[in-house]
């Protein structure tokens, strides 16, 4: 292995949490995501001789997902996206702005937070997260309607981020 | 409209957007919020981050599927109830997981050619796994059992006072398998008052040698094999590439994506752990879940973990870790390397 393809192979590795996050708000079902992820990792090291590391990487890696999304709705003969293509690049370019290292850090500390959770918010993790259930399935299973769910989700992922936002102030800057 | 209450109200759609909750109206009215502004698709970009997150979190605390009997009690949340992780092994879990993509890349470079679809792709892993393991090398295994789950048949049998129809098998729990190409083995377990019996075959014969310094010979190589692990589904434990070629053909194969976390990602790169998850396919036997982790550049494997695996009347979850690849002496494998001559040998 030559030291332009471990320089690529190490960027990977830091760019892959983002373009796997990038690739999921896209396709939104995770699924998929897993498809798609596997399929950038092997573009992204077919292409690395075509690499210039005067770029940025994480650009460049979000390129390569956004090309391997299309392909893989192309497959499954799903030709539309949810959303346009336009924004696509818009939504790639955020993706890059926020991705800063302190951020990427912030996120190591959700294992943490997670253990504020109550039961009953551990019951509404565990389906929408590990059972890749929706609104619609949770509330059949919770015997709630599924607004009440879709709610009851929001103020997790709320709880969630001003705790991981709380450790970050406790911890000061890196 | 307040700048408040529009982002409440912008924050919602992405909340609905994450759960797949917009309706036709509301994902258009996403879209064009998204496109005015940059600071939403920013939110909206760090909102997916967590969410990808949990997801990721929430795979690793649920990876052991719920009706297995022998779930491995680990949790990602601590002080859950429900998930029961250790936080020892949630450590190795996470570590195995979190270099995964580095080794996913790593191995990807020996795939030229490859189909690109994610089943292709693990296949293709498995079969350099299947490669690596035929190297002839000797091959030093410790065994753990992390669980056990008696049967129903064992219960019943123990409730109606039938249960000594048949001695209950020595614990593999700390056992030795030492193995060499050719299906020979030592199979080293060590009962509760510290003797040892011994299994083994060289490959012509198979052997035991027991603790009441008996020796028995059976001249079919596979006789004293049903100790192993694995024996009851032809599965042999004794040969890894014989059940990894299993696995091809009655488990689904995945590569878990990645948590890729901080830490020593970097200097691990060279040779870094990678985990292969292989679950059964529905209607054929063995174990439930298989787990292997193994060196991404080499694809050496250095642990199997065998979920909800049938062993006699139990079910167990069992690890089996390499400790060695020495060379052992050309008559490790024969009885006659275990015992003292004078031990008396029966011909079975």
């Amino acid at each position: 292995m030559n030291e332009h393809t471990r320089t690529v192979m190490r960027q990977w590795t830091l760019a892959q949490p983002v373009v796997s996050a990038f690739i999921t708000s896209i396709v939104r079902d995770f699924t998929d995501r897993d498809d798609v992820l596997q399929d950038t990792a092997v573009a992204v090291l077919e292409s690395s001789p075509r690499y210039d590391s005067a770029r940025p990487f994480l650009a460049w890696a979000l390129g390569i997902a956004q090309n391997q999304i299309r392909l893989y709705l192309r497959r499954c003969s799903r030709d539309r996206l949810l959303l346009d293509e336009g924004l696509v690049e818009i939504v790639a370019a955020s993706f890059e702005r926020v991705s800063s290292a302190e951020h990427l850090r912030q996120l190591e500390e959700l294992r943490e937070c997670l253990s504020g959770l109550e039961d009953r918010e551990r019951q509404l993790f565990e389906l929408r997260y590990a059972q890749d259930l929706k609104p619609a399935a949770m509330g059949r299973i919770l015997e709630m309607h599924p607004n009440t769910v879709s709610k009851a989700l929001q103020r997790i992922r709320d709880q969630l981020r001003e705790c991981l936002q709380r450790r970050a102030a406790m911890e000061g800057p890196a | 409209m307040s700048s408040e209450s529009g982002q409440q109200q912008s924050d919602l759609l992405i909340s609905g957007y994450l759960d797949d909750q917009l309706d036709v109206q509301q994902l258009q009215q996403l879209q064009q919020l998204l496109l005015q502004s940059p600071q939403l698709a920013d939110r909206f970009a760090q909102q997916h981050l967590l969410h990808d997150r949990l997801r990721n979190l929430a795979m690793l605390a649920f990876a052991v599927p719920a009706e297995s009997p022998s779930a491995r009690a680990v949790s990602v949340v601590p002080g859950s109830k429900r998930l029961l992780f250790s936080r020892r092994q949630l450590r190795r879990f996470l570590t195995a997981v979190c270099v995964l993509l580095i080794g996913m890349s790593a191995g990807f470079i020996f795939w030229s050619g490859l189909a690109g679809t994610p089943a292709a792709a693990a296949s293709a892993e498995l079969q350099r796994l299947l490669q690596a393991s035929t190297r002839q090398v000797d091959r030093t295994w410790q065994l753990a059992v992390e669980e056990t789950v008696a049967s129903d048949l064992r219960r019943r049998r123990t409730l109606s006072g039938r249960s000594a129809q048949r001695p209950p098998k020595v614990s593999l729990d700390g056992a030795l398998l030492c193995v060499r190409s050719g299906g020979q083995f030592v199979l080293t377990r060590t009962l509760p008052d510290g003797t040892q019996f011994l299994t083994g075959s060289d490959g012509l014969c198979s052997w035991a040698v027991r603790p009441d310094q008996s020796v028995r010979v059976s001249r079919n190589p596979a006789h004293f094999s049903r100790d192993i692990p694995g024996h009851e589904h032809s599965m042999s434990f004794v040969q890894i590439d014989q059940l990894l070629a299993q696995l091809k053909s009655n488990y689904h194969i995945q590569v878990l994506p990645g948590v890729t976390a901080a830490g020593d990602a970097e200097e691990s790169l060279e040779h870094a752990d990678q985990l292969m998850i292989a679950v059964r396919r529905r209607k054929v036997p063995g174990p439930g879940r298989v787990e292997i982790s193994y060196d991404s550049l080499t694809g050496d494997i250095h642990q199997l973990r065998f979920i909800d695996m049938p062993y006699g009347p139990d079910r167990l979850t069992l690890r089996m870790t390499l400790v060695s690849e020495e060379s052992l002496q050309p008559a490790f494998f024969s009885h006659d390397s275990h015992h003292p001559p004078e031990w008396r040998v029966e011909q079975e």
